[in-house]
């Protein structure tokens, strides 16, 4: 599948990503190499501390490298401004979290209709498309309720939604199971791959291996360089 | 970014804002009490003085207007010789002013008054403090702004002939006499002395002006129609008692004086100068000269002439003071003026009071929100976005503010002006300036806020515990 398009979805060459920490600078990303194909599901794995938050943030447009090259969907996201930024992550990434970011006040309608606010369309579209995606994680008849009327897993699948409600080109997952016991993490985790099935681009950022096999592919992170897992 | 999707985002951000404050019913109302009271406080202060000034402005036009001038004696608080000396502004001086200015005078009356007298019908008395005239010629009424109702005005035949004749106001006739009872042809006693009642002046009404009338100098309808009101009132009022009673000062003002800045102008009775003269004070001192001038327009000038004439009598002393009204409408004015800034300030303090509550609130807010604003920025909000986002829910709130403003700053004015008896007019011109201010005071304070949350970074924002 990955083989159809000539150029992977994800370009990262020489990234790196120094802190200044009073006077002796952090390095938390050395030379990271990384293309990621279009329709694959991939996890990045590391300790905490390895530097898989950072990379995680620059893959997903919230951070900018201090060096190297980064390529999403062909275009160049390396220097661009922050407002710039914000029109990617809005028309390309979608984000889950490990605790699910919703916001408490929103229904699940509400929740799952935020990134559209930013994308300037119509409210009928907004209605379309927050329904196709509420529809997909199975939240039709929960969509005026409230997140702190839902389960955990509820929960993870209204913020499936929100990523998918944009239609991105690639869905970030922060420990998306985290916080859920390990039935239901299985269950998103099948949502997951159903997405992938779909055409949809997953890369999973966790510490956790059997999270990761589920995965296609796996990157390991260990200070801040990568190493291809098996 | 094209102007649509401009608009687009604005509209999207004022319902944020708006399901932002319905979300914090309590918070929102609490914070926008600042801004709700400041503005209440400017309609308020803003109504008052415009209807004292509205008020001030009917009474002025009712007795002369501009034009008039009046004569009056050095005040007894100024001592010295010229005060003590002083033979008074008398009845000669009105013969010698009309001889040199009979081209600038219009009316010329004499006026006087006892300090307070008593009128007595019956078992009933009324002891009136000398508000108005109590003796004056014919042309009285063309200058206090009275209207004979019913039988008829003094005539310059009773002033020839001494008449022990009267015509009373309203109140007179109300406190001594039963409704259905006609008082022309019977006999009231003033300070012990029989007058035959010749004529009742109508009713004289300056009201304090409701919300949204419009200011009418033409006074007329209006008293018809609260002549028609006060009836009923009256009726209530003289339910007949046992026994003598006296009723003056201020039961009197609870009594007529509420709803009527003119109220004292119908509790008098007026009897021909001439008999003043002769039966109850004898040395010729006037209290004023009451006159009213062709033309306002030259007034210094013809001021000047009134003045030289007089003082040239008098072998060059002034021991008199000429004060046109015009000067005491600019310096009312001008008080009114200064105490509406003053006022004014203060509202304005209030105003950004209720402003820093605001900032205050939607700053605490903010640290409450960090984690919100992380996902929104996340999802693909901009800096942009999320400033406009708290700069609407300040304008919105402050707004909101601004409309209950209003509205208890109405209902406020509405009761005070009942409660002490002055006008309280609505100015739309008040509502214009507490929204327009109450928007830019959620500008002004909103845009701090706006910017620190802006201005927060989405990592750091998405991690805030």
């Amino acid at each position: 599948m990955a083989k159809k398009h000539v150029r992977p979805l994800i370009e990262l060459s020489g990234i790196g990503k120094t802190y200044a920490m009073g006077d002796s600078p952090v390095h938390a990303l050395c030379d990271i190499d990384l293309s990621i194909a279009r329709g694959t599901f991939s996890a990045i794995i590391g300790p905490s501390g390895s530097g898989k938050s950072t990379l995680m943030n620059i893959i997903g447009c919230l951070d900018r490298p201090t060096r190297g090259r980064y390529l999403l969907d062909g275009v160049n996201v390396a220097g661009m401004k922050p407002s710039e930024l914000a029109h990617v992550r809005n028309r390309q990434i979608g984000f889950i979290f490990q605790n699910f970011n919703l916001l408490s006040r929103y229904n699940v309608f509400h929740n799952v209709e935020l990134p559209l606010i930013y994308s300037g369309l119509s409210a009928l579209e907004r209605r379309e498309r927050v329904l196709e995606a509420v529809a997909r994680t199975g939240l039709t008849d929960r969509i005026r309720h409230r997140p702190s009327e839902l389960s955990g897993g509820q929960r993870q699948r209204v913020a499936i939604a929100r990523a998918l409600v944009n239609r991105p080109s690639l869905i970030l997952a922060d420990e998306p199971t985290g916080n859920l016991d390990s039935v239901t993490g299985r269950e998103i985790l099948t949502i997951f791959r159903e997405l992938v099935k779909a055409g949809n681009t997953i890369i999973i950022v966790t510490h956790d291996h059997a999270v990761a096999k589920s995965t296609q592919r796996r990157v390991v992170i260990a200070d801040g360089r990568l190493s291809e897992a098996a | 970014m094209s102007i649509a999707l401009a608009l687009l985002k604005l509209r999207e951000s004022i319902i944020t804002g708006v399901k932002e404050i319905y979300y914090h019913k309590m918070r929102s109302f609490l914070t926008l009490l600042g801004v709700m009271l400041g503005v209440a406080s400017l309609v308020i202060m803003m109504s008052i003085m415009e209807g004292f000034r509205v008020s001030f402005e009917r009474m002025m036009n009712q007795m002369g207007g501009m034009a008039r001038v009046s004569v009056y004696n050095l005040d007894q608080g100024q001592r010295g010789a010229k005060v003590y000396k002083s033979r008074g502004v008398r009845i000669d001086d009105m013969r010698t002013l009309l001889l040199e200015n009979g081209d600038i005078i219009d009316i010329m009356v004499p006026q006087v008054t006892a300090p307070n007298y008593t009128i007595r019908r019956g078992n009933k008395s009324l002891r009136v403090w000398s508000y108005t005239a109590l003796g004056a010629t014919s042309d009285y009424s063309r200058i206090s702004g009275h209207v004979i109702d019913e039988g008829r005005d003094i005539s310059p035949l009773d002033d020839a002939s001494f008449s022990r004749v009267c015509v009373i106001g309203s109140i007179v006739r109300s406190e001594l006499f039963e409704e259905y009872q006609n008082p022309i042809g019977e006999t009231i006693f003033i300070n012990n002395i029989g007058f035959h009642i010749i004529g009742l002046y109508r009713h004289v009404s300056v009201e304090p002006p409701h919300m949204g009338e419009k200011i009418d100098t033409n006074a007329q309808a209006r008293d018809e129609r609260l002549k028609n009101l006060k009836t009923l009132s009256v009726r209530r009022a003289i339910v007949p008692k046992r026994g003598s009673e006296e009723l003056w000062g201020r039961s009197l003002w609870e009594k007529y004086g509420r709803n009527n800045t003119m109220w004292h102008m119908n509790l008098n009775a007026l009897i021909p100068f001439s008999t003043f003269q002769q039966l109850m004070k004898s040395d010729g001192r006037l209290d004023s000269i009451e006159i009213i001038l062709r033309d306002s327009k030259n007034l210094p000038a013809y001021i000047e002439r009134l003045r030289t004439t007089l003082r040239k009598k008098r072998g060059g002393t002034e021991d008199f003071q000429i004060k046109p009204w015009a000067e005491r409408y600019n310096e009312t004015n001008q008080q009114i003026q200064t105490m509406s800034l003053v006022f004014i300030i203060i509202a304005v303090i209030a105003l950004i009071v209720g402003g820093i509550g605001i900032m205050n609130v939607i700053l605490a807010s903010i640290s409450e929100r960090i984690r919100e604003i992380g996902v929104r920025k996340s999802v693909g909000a901009g800096n942009l976005d999320i400033f406009m986002q708290f700069l609407v829910e300040t304008v919105m709130l402050s707004i909101f503010g601004g409309m209950f403003g209003v509205g208890l700053g109405s209902v406020l004015t509405v009761i005070i002006a009942h409660f002490i008896g002055i006008a309280g007019v609505i100015a739309p011109m008040s509502i214009i300036v507490a929204i327009s201010s109450s928007c830019g005071i959620g500008l002004v304070f909103g845009l701090y806020p706006s910017f620190k949350a802006a201005k927060l970074d989405p990592i750091t924002a998405l991690r805030y515990e």
